[in-house]
């Protein structure tokens, strides 16, 4: 094992993670909700884990994290629970105006596709591997 | 990003297109890291979704790979970083073939957090496409373990 190589790696994807974390591309729903007064009439973009929660005639209810508001336009083909991507502008009652939204049907089948393929993938990386005191070694026939 | 059943898949075809070249087991791990250190977080706890980003561009991915090559004997450290690179840039190829309405893969981070793809696909689409991908790979495993027994 290269202890230096992998506490510099590791090191190096802290300090990038930690850069990422304090300098996000676009607020949360929590943070325009706590701070409306200055999102009012700008574009908003919704797309992280954000599920439809509930269905009304003139909208629906949209949830990220524990931070939920509500969409004035036509829901299309979305249910609720379904993950959903959305762009609009929000309005000074904290409503947000739909312009675009995707909604992402099988979502959930791509998560369970996914969960099994990573049991393959492990599968097959431990058969082409052994374990040493010198550290993991690649089987040549694999 | 397609399901991991077809990242899985496009790095068996890869490797049996470089005439094994590549080794499976590593490239395999390197197709599905970009995921698999980052979907679970987020899935499981949304607050960490920016945190665990970069582990999906292709600098976070050259540093973990960095990082879990450390893990392999001297010997073999090379061949595993190769390996695991490759599976990084077929994973990251891949993903960029689809579509996002907002929010895609920042290729040039930390510098921009602009995305860039070619836009292909929806997300979800690749389900359509995973019987074909899994029916190709199925052909080429019994092709080739036919030829290694005419070999033999």
């Amino acid at each position: 094992m290269a202890i230096r190589r992998i506490v510099l790696g590791l090191g190096g994807l802290l300090a990038l993670c930690w850069y990422a974390y304090g300098n996000p591309p676009v607020p949360s729903l929590a943070d325009i909700i706590s701070r409306a007064d200055s999102f009012v009439n700008q574009p908003v973009e919704l797309y992280v884990e954000t599920t439809v929660e509930r269905l009304q005639p003139d909208g629906f209810w949209l949830r990220q994290r524990g931070a939920r508001i509500f969409v004035r336009g036509d829901a299309g083909k979305a249910a609720p629970g379904d993950y959903v991507t959305v762009t609009g502008v929000l309005l000074p009652d904290t409503t947000v105006a739909l312009q675009a939204m995707y909604v992402g049907k099988g979502r959930r089948i791509k998560m369970a596709v996914s969960a099994v393929a990573v049991v393959l993938a492990f599968a097959v990386f431990l058969r082409g591997i052994r374990w040493t005191r010198h550290g993991w070694e690649l089987k040549t026939d694999a | 990003m397609p399901d991991l059943l077809t990242h899985v898949t496009s790095g068996y075809l890869v490797r049996q297109i470089t005439a094994g070249r590549l080794h499976l087991g590593v490239l395999t791990l390197g197709v599905i890291l970009p995921d698999v250190v980052t979907r679970p977080v987020y899935i499981i706890w949304p607050e960490a979704y920016w945190f665990v980003k970069p582990l999906h561009t292709p600098l976070g991915l050259v540093l973990l790979s960095v990082a879990v090559s450390g893990f392999f004997a001297a010997r073999d450290r090379r061949q595993a970083l190769i390996n695991l690179l490759a599976g990084n840039a077929l994973h990251l190829a891949l993903d960029l073939l689809q579509k996002h309405l907002v929010g895609g893969y920042a290729l040039l981070f930390p510098f921009t957090w602009r995305s860039w793809e070619i836009g292909l696909v929806w997300p979800e689409q690749t389900l359509i496409g995973l019987p074909v991908w899994l029916g190709v790979a199925l052909i080429v495993y019994f092709y080739g373990r036919k030829k290694t027994a005419r070999a033999g």
